[in-house]
């Protein structure tokens, strides 16, 4: 038995057919086939747009959502992507401090509306966010620093507020249960009597645009005192001027205090402190300048 | 087949009588079995129908699209059931009383080389049911599987030989010796 024999052999298995009743069978379950095609295929034309109709249509979807997502307020689900969006967009800023001061004024502010209205958990968004931006200002805000002159000048002199019997225009940071906004001690210098006007009531806040006369706001300064040993320092006068009055305390070694301040403005810290045993008054000074409602200060040594 | 792509229920009828056999022939090779050759028949034609809209003319016969089809339904088949065999299946029944025994000895043939080809490796099974079941030059049967045309001779060549040795066996060769001296041999 060679090849060609089997080859042949193997087309007469040309002849094999289908039976017809199968063949039926097969036709009608074809054809049952194809008008549920049909019909299903017509019911998608129906809802099919045309091309441009499409992409203009995705298009208005996108904008639609990026528009809500970054005006989504804290009690909004997409309050997370406004602020991972934000974010992110630090670093295309040509000016990131004064854009992560403007979001830490907008989310303090956002948080203080939303504890106004008693929407805790917003508020406590808001809050976080507000952290949030702290945290980029802080991580921005020394590389900044080491460019700036290491003494401080005359005429960079702190400027406390002024008395006034009507409140500033700028927003007075409201209390809140975080211990970066919470303003526990406050200037020496004595504030307006009238209670700061509810936040819902305020103006909103002005943006630090560029302008040659940048307006003052509250600045929140905050620091760290040790003796030469590093041993941490309490009962300390902290003053804004040499010799000047106490305008805050501290305790644990970290003081704090408000003062309003421009931007720009260089504040600097007085601390003095009388040893009891040697009768010898230790000082020690540190300076920063104002970027942001939040000014950081390094740890101060007394000797 | 465009009429079909378009809508024509009667183009793709057309398109099922035409090719129904050499499906069911390629099915019956690859299952063994008649009735499970007439549902993958079905199968393969209704997975054609789903795929009418992604067709496209690649210069291969829309036969080759089919077989292709009916490839990957038979892998998918033998996946969830285990093939059964039935060799009786494959006997052709004379229709009518004429030349019974002729019929009968060529249904005796045909199931010695069904039975002989179910113990091929399936590779060897494709080869041999499109060059010399089909017909079709192995430079056709390399574009619808996927080979050079020197690899489906290979192929054919050693499948004709592991067919033949099958045949042998099995005590079955003797049956073909009508064949032998015979025409032209495959190209």
């Amino acid at each position: 038995m060679n090849e060609d024999t089997l080859v042949r052999a193997l087309g007469g298995l040309r002849t094999a057919r289908m039976s017809e009743t199968a063949s039926d069978r097969v036709r009608e379950e074809l054809e049952n086939a194809w008008r549920e095609r049909a019909s299903r295929q017509s019911l998608r034309r129906g809802f099919v747009l045309p091309g441009f109709a499409r992409a203009f249509a995705i298009a208005a979807l996108v904008v639609a959502v990026g528009f809500a997502t970054l005006r989504a307020s804290a009690d909004s689900p997409l309050y997370s992507a406004r602020i991972a969006i934000e974010d992110a967009l630090v670093g295309l800023q040509a000016d990131p401090i004064s854009y992560v001061s403007e979001l830490y004024e907008e989310r303090l502010e956002e948080a203080a509306h939303f504890e106004a209205a008693g929407n805790a958990l917003a508020a406590s968004r808001a809050r976080e966010a507000q952290e949030d931006a702290l945290r980029l200002l802080n991580k921005i805000e020394p590389q900044v620093r080491q460019e700036q002159p290491p003494e401080p000048s005359a005429s960079t002199a702190i400027t406390l507020p002024s008395p006034s019997p009507t409140p500033e225009s700028t927003v007075e940071p409201s209390p809140s249960p975080t211990p970066t906004a919470t303003p526990t001690m406050r200037p020496a210098t004595p504030r307006p009597a009238t209670p700061p006007p509810a936040v819902t009531d305020r103006p909103a806040t002005p943006k630090p645009t560029p302008s040659p006369t940048p307006t003052q706001f509250p600045v929140h300064v905050m620091g760290t005192l040790t003796y030469a040993d590093s041993s941490p320092v309490n009962d300390a006068c902290v003053s804004a001027t040499l010799d000047g009055s106490c305008i805050g305390t501290q305790a644990n070694g970290q003081f704090e205090f408000w003062i309003f301040a421009k931007k720009g403005d260089t504040i600097a810290v007085y601390v003095r402190k009388v040893d009891l045993m040697s009768g010898r008054t230790l000082r020690g000074k540190d300076y920063g300048t104002v970027t942001s409602p939040t000014l950081l200060l390094g740890n101060t040594t007394l000797r | 087949m465009k009429a079909a792509q378009a809508g024509d229920a009667s183009a793709f009828g057309q398109l099922y009588e035409r090719y129904r056999d050499p499906v069911y022939r390629y099915c019956l090779t690859r299952t063994g079995a008649k009735h499970e050759a007439e549902d993958l028949v079905a199968d393969v034609f209704l997975r054609a129908m789903e795929a009418l809209d992604r067709y496209e003319d690649r210069g291969l016969p829309f036969v080759a699209f089919l077989f292709r089809v009916a490839r990957n339904a038979a892998i998918d088949k033998s996946r969830r059931t285990r093939p059964d065999m039935s060799v009786d299946d494959l006997v052709h029944h004379p229709e009518s009383g004429q030349n019974v025994e002729a019929e009968v000895v060529r249904s005796t043939e045909r199931e010695a080389l069904v039975e002989a080809m179910s113990k091929l490796k399936p590779d060897y099974r494709e080869v041999l049911l499109l060059r010399f079941v089909e017909g079709y030059g192995a430079a056709d049967v390399g574009r619808m599987t996927g080979r050079s045309e020197g690899a489906v001779r290979t192929l054919q060549h050693r499948a004709v030989e592991r067919l033949r040795r099958e045949l042998e066996r099995a005590g079955d060769a003797s049956l073909f010796d009508r064949w032998s001296g015979g025409a032209e041999a495959a190209k």
